[in-house]
């Protein structure tokens, strides 16, 4: 288990680039710091690895406290975003070289080189150059050379982010199914929340040096604990409607919007009671009714389109712009269409699964507060 | 990182030793030197400004700066022109790499040879005497029977063209890469519009490379001003002070006559202008590299 | 080839570089014809083809009444001048270019400074001090002080030229070395050595022609009557008129002198060319 307690890094007094931060990473586990440029995740790797010091607090691999060590001491393997091969060495020399400054013979090393290699499907790589080798290749080197040490832990700052489209999701994978084949704890630095989606099990939100969030994938998608979670993550992008709670805590009330606080969220709304807050709902969390009903959201219905697996209904909730995605259906789709073209282009949004109310002042999520 | 002091130091201390020794304390060693009689007997005697008088007090002084300043004025400029048109022959119409660099190392051969005996060339290309290479051809030419003393009769010339040709090659190589670096996408947009190549020339690659011809102009006159090697071997800033440049002044002064106080006074009035042209060339450097940090 | 067709490239564009080249060629033909003019006069005695020119290799050379003296030693100065200087100038900005690159340290920025000014300032005009300082350390009139001088005079330009080769090596490549096992010390020599060597080879260059060809340090540091190197031997001769009434075996030398010069120049026409070629003035 690794363990960051109080982690702090400060260039001057007004840089401040980690402000005091705690975080476990359990074994085997595979943790994504995620976050805008910025925030402080590399900062965070780059202390773990040992790159940097931090200006307080401390860093413990298992029982031990690694702090002041040396990266070499620190048995850990890392893949970097360029990738960082030994452009003057052969790729067999390259992915044998943490074994060398080991002090391990030629014949050993070579012999756990063509094993991982193997593992790694490179083997036919292993005579060339960096210079030789396709961006992929060169990122299944570089992963192949922080595994073959077997390190205690295996950090990644950004290693997809130089790929196109479709090898970062084939090379994502692969990460991800190496990672659960030899069970290493892992820690990945990304600013693609997508990916961090899908490949981590953990995921620790930081923004200006601060965690905003360390949860489970789900839960951040669901349940973000502030505004800047909930903006964050998830793509098609959440729905924020302006709204404010009445004075007693028991609705939500707004431009076209009369709602039942849900019970789940009633302790969080009595303590915000009679405030400005945001709705927050995902596009796919609504349906959409003709017909005004007790509970719904009117929206002034603006655009209509098809998107083949589902429609685009767009609008104003008061004065905030909705997005609602449907499933598919020409019929609707017409219906829609002649509604927003007619004198009264309303339609009707419920809620059908989870929703957030976040405070518009604080950004917290209010359904979370006990 | 963290801050070693002691690690940066060992791996500097040869540097600074050197350079403080023989570079950094001289340097202000001239200074005290040019207000001091500093000669072969070695005596500090402090005289004031007494050098600097003598240097506006001196029948020669202005036939010196005249001298200093038709040589640069003339090198540079014919220099720059030369460069920029061998640098576009070789790299904008000549595009087979390999015929390419084969004209420009020929053009590198008077600055990689010797400056002793690139001198000897000259002395024997112009030899005064009527076998001597240039006068046959020109008694051949002119039907004259008295052979010329090239270097007697045009000094200034000889060094100058001398010193030419020692300086094409730097600034041919340097706008060479310069013009290579000029994105594809203008030269054919300017061929569509259909321009001429004179146009191309005028329009694209001498604009595109204007830091670098400043920043070419204000090195060699540097080099100008303060090298002086090449007359020193072929005239010896002769005959008389025909081609006495300034900073041979400051030699022959320092090192013939062993006045030292004097020419440190000469050198320190040089230095004074050279400074000038560095914080001229460093400020053209800093911005050309904030371009490029930019253009990334 | 110029001239044979490639489909590459329209016709217009190879009949503009055949033009160029021809006009390259007129203009490059004076160099030609003087060179070789000069330097072919080693291989005649008397208008007729031979090598008797060389004989100073082996013999005493008498021209007239004056004995020219052996070139041997002065050979023998220069190359070990110039392997000294070389080799010392190499390591030493080496070491200085990656402090200065790479490591912290207090007065880091200062020396930044210190060396873009060093690195501009024309160290010919301290000759003179240079010389007072030289004789003040009993190092004047000795070939162990002009080497001192000639490395100290060329090191801000060396050291500024391999710091950015050291500036232009990734920050990722280092910390993966520290990663994978290394300290500083193992992670230079290991890895980030290799990666400047082209930085290497071209002040290596650089260094060599400098201080093959380097006359005015001799000139100003060593009292005249004593010619220790090609230079200033060469010099001397070229001012004794009986040696020049036929340039026979003065151009014989001369050859010799400058065949390292053409031998390493030819060898190093790729990595001179790369236009980076900012160490090339110097003393």
């Amino acid at each position: 288990m690794i363990r960051i307690e109080k982690l702090r890094k400060a260039y001057d007094s007004k840089t401040v680039a980690l402000d005091s931060i705690d975080l476990t990473f359990e074994d085997s586990s595979f943790v994504a710091l995620l976050g805008p440029s910025g925030c402080g995740k590399t900062t965070t790797l780059n202390c773990i690895a040992g790159l940097l010091e931090p200006t307080s607090g401390k860093i413990y691999f298992g029982d031990k406290d690694v702090t002041m060590l040396q990266p070499k001491d620190r048995n850990i393997g890392m893949v970097f975003q360029s990738y960082a091969l030994y452009p003057h060495l052969k790729v067999i020399d390259n992915i044998a070289f943490p074994l060398k400054q080991k002090g391990m013979g030629k014949e050993e090393r070579y012999a756990k080189v063509r094993e991982i290699a193997k593992m790694m499907q490179i083997e036919a790589l292993l005579d060339r150059k960096p210079g030789q080798l396709s961006g992929g290749q060169q990122q299944r080197v570089s992963m192949a050379r922080a595994l073959v040490k077997e390190p205690e832990v295996l950090l990644l700052d950004e290693p997809m982010s130089n790929l196109d489209a479709r090898l970062k999701i084939e090379i994502r994978d692969e990460i991800r199914r190496l990672q659960q084949e030899t069970g290493i704890t892992s820690i990945i630095v990304t600013h693609d929340q997508e990916e961090a989606m899908a490949i981590a099990d953990k995921i620790a939100i930081l923004d200006n040096g601060r965690i905003q969030q360390y949860d489970t994938p789900e839960r951040l998608y669901h349940y973000p604990a502030n505004l800047f979670v909930a903006k964050f993550m998830g793509n098609p992008p959440m729905n924020f409607i302006d709204a404010a709670l009445t004075a007693d805590g028991t609705h939500i009330v707004g431009a076209g919007v009369d709602l039942m606080v849900p019970e789940h969220m009633s302790a969080g709304a009595k303590k915000f009671a009679g405030k400005a807050i945001k709705i927050g709902v995902r596009s796919h969390l609504i349906a959409v009714e003709t017909e005004k009903q007790p509970q719904t959201m009117e929206m002034r219905l603006q655009i209509v389109e098809n998107l083949g697996k589902e429609l685009l209904v767009s609008g104003m909730v008061g004065e905030s712009f909705v997005r609602v995605t449907v499933p598919e259906s020409h019929e609707m789709y017409v219906c829609y269409r002649q509604i927003a073209k007619s004198d009264k282009p309303y339609v009707y949004l419920r809620m059908t699964g989870v929703y957030n109310i976040f405070d518009s002042e604080t950004g917290v999520n209010i359904g979370l507060e006990k | 990182m963290r801050k070693n002091n002691a690690q940066a130091y060992l791996f500097l201390s040869p540097f600074l030793i050197l350079v403080t020794l023989l570079y950094i304390l001289p340097a202000i060693l001239t200074v005290v030197m040019a207000f001091t009689g500093l000669d072969s007997s070695f005596e500090w005697e402090f005289e004031g400004i007494k050098n600097f008088r003598r240097v506006f007090r001196d029948p020669n002084t202005p036939k010196i700066i005249i001298n200093t300043i038709i040589y640069v004025a003339t090198c540079i400029s014919v220099t720059m022109v030369v460069d920029l048109f061998f640098a576009i022959m070789t790299t904008h119409f000549i595009k087979t790499e390999s015929t390419a660099s084969f004209f420009k190392g020929v053009l590198m051969i008077p600055m990689i040879t010797p400056a002793v005996v690139y001198s000897v060339l000259w002395i024997w290309l112009l030899s005064s005497n009527s076998g001597g290479f240039l006068n046959k051809i020109f008694m051949g030419i002119t039907g004259s029977q008295t052979p010329v003393n090239w270097i007697a009769n045009y000094p200034m010339q000889v060094v100058i063209i001398a010193k030419i040709m020692t300086s094409i090659a730097f600034g041919t190589i340097n706008f060479s890469s310069a013009i290579k670096a000029i994105p594809e996408n203008q030269f054919k947009a300017a061929r569509v519009d259909g321009a001429k190549e004179w146009e191309i020339v005028k329009s694209i690659i001498i604009p595109n490379l204007r830091f670098h011809i400043l920043f070419i102009a204000l090195w060699e006159t540097l080099g100008l001003l303060t090298d002086y090697t090449t007359i020193l071997l072929i005239t010896d800033g002769g005959p008389g002070i025909a081609s006495e440049v300034w900073a041979l002044s400051a030699y022959h002064k320092a090192f013939i006559s062993a006045k030292y106080g004097y020419g440190a006074a000469i050198s320190l009035l040089l230095i004074a202008v050279v400074l000038v042209f560095m914080i001229a060339i460093s400020m053209v450097s800093a911005h050309m590299e904030r371009r490029e940090a930019d253009a990334r | 080839m110029p001239g044979k067709r490639d489909e590459t490239r329209p016709a217009y564009e190879m009949r503009k570089e055949r033009i160029a080249c021809v006009v390259m060629l007129i203009l490059c033909i004076p160099i030609f014809v003087i060179y070789i003019s000069f330097f072919s006069q080693a291989f005649f005695v008397d208008g007729k083809p031979s090598l008797s020119n060389f004989r100073f290799l082996y013999e005493t050379i008498v021209m007239g009444q004056y004995t020219v003296p052996a070139m041997g030693p002065a050979f023998r100065n220069t190359v070990l001048f110039t392997a000294v200087v070389t080799v010392t100038e190499v390591i030493i900005s080496c070491m200085a270019g990656y402090a200065l690159s790479r490591m912290q340290f207090t007065g880091r920025s200062v020396l930044q400074k210190m060396l873009l000014l060093l690195r501009l300032f024309p160290g010919v005009l301290l000759l003179i001090s240079i010389l007072y300082v030289l004789m003040y350390i009993k190092l004047l009139n000795t070939l162990a002080g002009v080497v001192l001088v000639a490395i100290a005079l060329r090191l801000p330009g060396s050291t500024f030229i391999i710091r950015n080769f050291f500036n232009d090596i990734p920050k990722d490549l280092e910390n993966s070395a520290l990663v994978d096992g290394c300290n500083r010390l193992t992670a230079f020599f290991q890895v980030i050595i290799h990666l400047v060597k082209p930085g290497i080879a071209s002040i290596s260059m650089f260094s060599f022609m400098s201080a093959w060809s380097n006359y005015l340090l001799f000139n100003t540091l060593i009292l005249s009557g004593r010619t220790p190197v090609m230079a200033t031997y060469l010099r001397t001769l070229s001012l004794n008129d009986q040696m020049i009434a036929d340039y026979g075996v003065f151009s014989a030398m001369a050859l010799i002198y400058m065949l390292p010069v053409l031998v390493f120049f030819v060898i190093s026409q790729k990595s001179l060319m790369k236009g980076g070629f900012s160490g090339g003035k110097g003393i």
